[in-house]
């Protein structure tokens, strides 16, 4: 049975060709711990890393190549980054759309540092969004934390511009990038945030397992969340104060930063603006399709994250997807780890059944799809 | 022909010096230096010795503290 994949806001399938033979190659021709040792495998692993700093770099619009910190998940980076939000009391804001990656670390922290978490409210109109924000920066600011864009139906958010309000009141600023990069240009120098943390293994079509923030001039020296052997300064008991190494304590995924480094060699070579232009065509085709099927109520956004999410007027979410994973469909049913989006859109009791699409899904695969949905 | 070391810290540092190095016709190499056995493990760049002011000071106008 064929598989038809729609589940790419949980991690991108198929990955681009380059990816795997990236992957492979790199554990037989860098096939040695990186930061470590000064022989040819070594060697060849560290630089093959720094190559995709790089990369990144570049990606992003960040100057400092040193400044890709490498981690195993956006998780990871965005626990790192709150962890970093020193002091009590105070209140943390975030948006209406986060997911438990930044709702259950910011929550953990507030309860133990007796400060507060504010909600404000999103809208798709991103002028309205931003007024929310403006008017909801609470007194004693210790962080913003937002989500460029929904897992659950591809909000985006207007992170230049909360960016801006950010700076002009000197709160720390920490942006969740994982649904958004690989589908717009992100400007880390343009978004003025302390911390962008991404996932590798979505729209950037790494393997799973990996993932990076990009740090400013002063999230440099925040306090690392792990510690451990870094290759350099054995003799210390501290992790130094050399970014990257401060932050990535214990032997980095090669061979996943390898995939990494492909994903991104790969959009670069098809050119963002095709990947988005195919995105947006995409959800477009597919929202309206779904739109025919009476028994469908969607929830979806304007943006360029192809993600939209559906639910069924008689059948809960599970049973949706049970039934197209039967028919060889792929699809995410529940509340996506995102509680706060869900509520938002008011499915927080019933959850949905989110349809993500990817580069390499084709108009006939959404025709299936739409056939399947009117069979269930 | 002589060849000196230059101690720069981790070995990503070391890493973007050699590739600043050799954007300036510095031909080099990263090494793991015995240099400061204090600290413990260290990277750094082999270049050579003729070398070694030009390559110390293409590098501090780049911001390596060395």
């Amino acid at each position: 049975l064929k598989n038809y994949y729609f589940d790419n806001a949980a991690t991108s399938y198929p990955k681009p060709a380059s990816v795997y033979n990236a992957v492979h190659e790199a554990m037989i021709i860098a096939g040695g711990n990186p930061g470590r040792s000064a022989h040819e495998l070594s060697k060849k692993a560290s630089l093959l890393i720094y190559e995709t700093r790089e990369l990144l770099c570049e990606f992003f619009d960040c100057d400092h190549t040193e400044r890709i910190i490498f981690t195993p998940s956006a998780t990871f980076a965005l626990n790192t980054a709150i962890h970093s939000l020193i002091g009590s009391g105070g209140t943390f804001l975030i948006s209406d759309i986060e997911h438990n990656a930044t709702l259950r670390p910011i929550i953990k922290k507030a309860k133990s540092e007796n400060a507060e978490v504010h909600v404000f409210k999103t809208y798709e109109n991103s002028e309205q969004t931003l007024d929310s924000f403006k008017s909801s920066i609470p007194e004693k600011c210790r962080g913003v934390i937002i989500n460029a864009a929904s897992n659950v139906n591809g909000r985006a958010l207007p992170i230049y511009e909360i960016g801006k309000v950010c700076k002009q009141f000197g709160v720390p600023y920490i942006i969740d990038a994982s649904q958004l990069a690989g589908h717009e240009q992100i400007s880390f120098e343009k978004a003025s945030c302390d911390f962008l943390c991404c996932a590798a293994h979505k729209g950037l079509f790494a393997p799973m397992g990996c993932g990076f923030m990009i740090l400013n001039d002063s999230s440099v020296s925040c306090e690392p969340l792990i510690y451990g052997g870094n290759g350099i300064n054995s003799l210390s008991f501290d992790m130094g104060s050399e970014a990257p190494e401060r932050f990535e304590a214990g032997t980095p995924p090669v061979a996943l930063i390898a995939g990494l480094k492909a994903g991104v060699e790969f959009i670069n070579k098809v050119g963002i603006s095709a990947i988005k232009e195919s995105a947006m065509q995409q959800k477009k085709y597919l929202e309206n399709r779904i739109c025919e099927c009476e028994k469908y109520k969607v929830y979806s956004s304007e943006g360029s994250v192809p993600v939209i999410s559906i639910s069924h007027k008689l059948k809960n979410c599970e049973r949706v997807c049970e039934e197209l994973s039967v028919r060889g469909f792929s699809a995410r049913g529940g509340l996506h780890c995102a509680p706060l989006a869900h509520r938002t859109i008011g499915t927080e009791d019933i959850g949905t059944v989110r349809i993500s699409s990817g580069y390499f899904n084709t108009k006939q695969d959404i025709d299936r799809l739409i056939d399947a949905l009117r069979a269930i | 022909m002589y060849t000196s070391q230059i101690t720069i810290g981790s070995q990503t540092n070391a890493i973007k010096a050699s590739k600043i190095l050799k954007s300036s016709n510095i031909s080099c190499e990263v090494i793991k230096t015995d240099k400061d056995r204090t600290k413990g493990c260290i990277f750094g760049v082999r270049v050579i010795t003729e070398n070694y002011n030009t390559a110390i000071s293409i590098l501090r106008d780049r911001g390596f503290n060395i």
